[in-house]
């Protein structure tokens, strides 16, 4: 976790956003859109395999690590593109983005299940799925962000770092999630070098701190109701379970026995 | 009608209301049959000292005195009950995945601590329900909200929720 953020805090970027439009897609959800925008998501999202291509045949670690930082910016740029044209799409069907996502996420799962265990071995697909599923689940705390709506007053500006830090986060996972997919999908078999294939699944593993900015942005917009940690008198049933579990525990071990 | 025990949040259709009974406070001493016993307050994000004897595990079950995070909800523990996940400090477990890797900055130690400074490896994998009886009174640490949010992502794996 603390490598991978030292990576992306190296590559120097500094992505400043209003609010979090990252959308997760590949090209069968581009087709759900009208035409103009569906031409400009293909466009984008070829332009960013192409990047993704150039990344990934990098021969070792340091060139791996220089061409990322050379190439994040403009991936983010075409992820922009990809995210405004479905917040375009949007105005209309307002569920469109959960649905595309829905499906982009499921899509790429699919991918890593049938093609990553003969490229890459278990432990490495069962590491980017853990990602993957971290980032999907991620995708969801926004979608009930969206639902509360404004953080509160005196929170709005912890809400836009932490907007800002969910974006980088999860688009630099992403990229090194496509890194991923782009290798398991390959016509043929590329090379990829151990280090950099280490580098790649320690990219991926920022999803864990993008689900983190999300859910402390829903806290945000949550109610701290104190009523709910006050106590509360327990019911008899509540009470036998304790005197029963005080009884077993004495008679059986020394409470807050010293090592 | 509505059981009057269970947390307002249980009741959809009824408003909130403070209970009108004071129950024993967690963190304070209780008497029991079994004797007098002093309890921990312990709150989501927070590190406690517990012993778990081998003979309460089988398998895979972790073992010994381990310090164990709070993950659970603050309005569950009038229950007297928490759920924790072991943290470890061998930090180069193989099999990473929804074992989350914790900064040593990221854990604010209390002043008296006993915990080992460094970084650790939450076991969300061994994620379980605790009695506060399990836990040492003092508390070790606290997690920053950062990383206890990280380790819901491992738990959130874990258990398919979320």
């Amino acid at each position: 976790m603390a490598l991978a953020e030292k990576s992306l805090d190296s590559a120097r970027e500094r992505i400043h956003i209003r609010r979090p439009d990252v959308v997760f897609v590949r090209k069968p959800q581009a087709k759900v859109l009208p035409r103009g925008l569906a031409s400009i998501v293909l466009t984008a999202l070829r332009e960013s395999d192409i990047l993704v291509k150039q990344l990934i045949a990098a021969t070792n670690k340091k060139d791996f690590e220089a061409l990322r930082t050379k190439i994040f910016r403009d991936y983010v740029n075409l992820s922009f593109i990809i995210g405004n044209s479905f917040s375009v799409a949007a105005e209309e069907k307002p569920q469109l983005r959960q649905l595309v996502t829905k499906e982009a996420f499921k899509l790429v799962e699919e991918i890593l299940h049938k093609e990553g265990i003969p490229r890459l071995g278990c432990d490495v697909i069962r590491e980017a799925n853990f990602c993957l599923d971290t980032l999907r689940r991620a995708h969801r705390l926004i979608v009930k962000i969206h639902a509360y709506g404004k953080a509160p007053e005196g929170t709005r500006e912890r809400d836009r770092e932490l907007s800002s830090l969910f974006t980088r986060t999860a688009l630099w996972s992403q990229l090194h999630l496509d890194c991923i997919r782009v290798i398991v999908t390959a016509a043929r078999n590329p090379r990829v070098e151990p280090d950099v294939l280490e580098d790649i699944m320690n990219g991926a593993r920022l999803s864990v701190m993008a689900y983190s900015y999300a859910r402390q942005g829903l806290e945000l917009r949550k109610a701290q109701d104190t009523y709910l940690v006050e106590s509360v008198p327990l019911d008899a049933e509540d009470e036998e379970l304790l005197e029963e579990s005080y009884s077993d525990y004495v008679e059986s071990e020394s409470i807050n026995a010293e090592p | 009608m509505p059981n009057p025990n269970l947390p307002s949040s249980a009741h959809a259709s009824s408003p909130p209301s403070a209970p009108a009974v004071p129950a024993t406070p967690v963190g304070q001493q209780t008497t029991t049959s079994s004797g007098s016993v002093r309890l921990a307050n312990a709150k989501r994000g927070e590190v406690y000292w517990v012993d778990i004897p081998k003979k309460h595990t089988v398998g895979s079950e972790q073992y010994k005195r381990r310090p164990f995070l709070i993950v659970s909800n603050n309005s569950i523990h009038y229950l007297k009950i928490v759920i924790g996940v072991p943290l470890s400090l061998q930090t180069q477990k193989t099999n990473r995945q929804f074992r989350i890797r914790v900064a040593a900055n990221e854990i604010i130690m209390d002043q008296g601590s006993t915990l080992t400074a460094g970084e650790r490896i939450a076991l969300t994998e061994q994620v379980r329900c605790l009695s506060i009886l399990r836990l040492e009174p003092d508390r070790q640490a606290k997690l920053t909200d950062t990383a206890i949010s990280a380790v819901e992502a491992g738990l959130g794996f874990v258990m398919d929720i979320g």
